[in-house]
């Protein structure tokens, strides 16, 4: 997404000033700041930018205040690429699979040997969380059945699922980015059966999945836990991981009020991964 | 042997919503970090707190690994709040826009006494009562005992 970089300059105004302007502006939709010596540059998405609204609410809630702005139009790019290209290292996984980038090709052979080319997308086998599901996925039998990657990033999961033979995978997320990196991974591993979708859990109606892989935060993970269960098929299982283990307890209160029961429960380094069952 | 440090980089980013965008892409990204291992981490920390504006301390290594530190929202906005006030008065010293009791600014000291760097309770409950007149907002009755 395309973004408005706006870099405030503060006169004759106390040091707290800065910080107020930026409780103002993160009421309007602007997402992150930077503190500078002379005030604040502050970052909005480019569409919800509106300059005339921002100087209004400025004016009303700050009418004193005396500024100066600049505005600056920063274009969308793939601002990971860096570490993409340059550092991102072959994973190895459980002895049996190892994910590589096109950039670094794996020094020895696995079972099953993914190619991830990421794009700003998560999901690189680098992070706890990926690593605890794809464990998972090699440690239990998926054939034939209908999985459901939600939160997909880079599609990993939904890649190995595919090899582990599941019969379709349906990848969805809500960032563009990701629904891109997902299809062209698809490519590079030669998957056929995986349809990549962009949205969130408003997508899940009129279909039934055996497994859900939902790797994302615990908020959203509370928030949409029931539209996963809707969606889940008797028996089937709600893997669920991106939150450390401190926050299990919330995740597994809000899974037994809908009904499921904890199947297993695994940590790594502070983070951890649920797995759920839906009754018969 | 300790690692190397490469930089520091602050910002405030609103809890639980990290991405990849601007600034946390270019500042992070240019010096070959993983960003998406910097937003996972900060959104997970941060789920209890989602939607408010949090400082943040990044530091950066050679080996391009980081570390960061989450801090509380700054007093002046925690005063605000604490206050219901929508901002601060322009002229602190004639208008009393606002006022707060001190057991609310003992709630704030003790929330930022960590960030403050102040040795005792006393002292960082002095520092937000004088942040709070500078913003035109009274403290309302005596100093308690603690």
């Amino acid at each position: 997404m395309d973004y408005k970089k706006v870099t405030f300059r503060l006169t004759d105004t106390e040091d707290f000033m800065a910080d107020i302007l930026a409780a103002i502006l993160g009421d309007i939709g602007f997402e992150s700041f930077e503190e500078t010596t002379q005030g604040i540059i502050a970052y909005s998405p480019a569409p919800s930018f509106d300059e005339t609204a921002m100087i209004e609410t400025i004016h009303a809630s700050l009418p004193e205040l005396q500024y100066t702005y600049r505005i600056e139009h920063i274009a969308d790019r793939n601002w990971n690429k860096t570490w993409e290209d340059n550092y991102f290292e072959p994973i190895e996984i459980d002895n049996r699979c190892i994910i590589h980038s096109s950039h670094k090709p794996a020094s020895k052979k696995a079972t099953y040997d993914i190619v991830i080319n990421p794009k700003q997308a998560f999901g690189t086998g680098t992070h706890e969380t990926t690593r605890m599901l794809l464990t998972y996925l090699l440690e239990h039998d998926i054939t034939d059945k209908q999985v459901l990657d939600m939160g997909c990033g880079t599609g990993v999961l939904a890649i190995m699922a595919s090899l582990r033979g599941a019969k379709h995978i349906e990848a969805i997320d809500i960032d563009s980015w990701a629904q891109e990196n997902t299809e062209e991974n698809i490519r590079l591993n030669h998957r056929t059966n995986i349809n990549v979708q962009l949205g969130d859990a408003n997508l899940l109606q009129n279909q039934s999945f055996d497994m859900i892989l939902a790797n994302i935060n615990r908020n959203i993970l509370v928030r949409d836990m029931q539209a996963y269960v809707r969606t889940l098929a008797p028996k089937g299982q709600l893997l669920m991981s991106g939150f450390y283990k401190q926050d299990f307890d919330i995740i597994k209160q809000k899974a037994e009020s809908l009904g499921l029961k904890q199947l297993s429960y695994t940590e790594n380094n502070d983070w951890a991964m649920g797995c759920f069952e839906k009754e018969a | 042997m300790a690692k190397e440090i490469a930089g520091l980089i602050k910002l405030q980013i609103k809890g639980g919503a990290a991405n990849p965008s601007p600034p946390v892409g270019p500042a992070l990204g240019s010096k070959g970090i993983n960003i998406m291992e910097f937003c996972k981490q900060f959104n997970a920390r941060t789920q209890e707190k989602a939607g408010k504006i949090l400082p943040v301390v990044i530091t950066y290594y050679a080996d391009k690994s980081f570390t960061f530190v989450v801090k509380t929202p700054p007093v002046a906005i925690q005063l605000l709040e604490a206050s219901k006030l929508k901002s601060g008065s322009a002229e602190p010293n004639r208008k009393k826009v606002a006022e707060i009791t001190w057991e609310q600014v003992k709630q704030i000291a003790e929330d930022k006494m960590t960030d403050l760097n102040c040795f005792t309770l006393e002292s960082a409950m002095t520092m937000v009562a004088g942040t709070a007149r500078s913003m035109g907002i009274t403290v309302k009755g005596e100093f308690p005992n603690i």
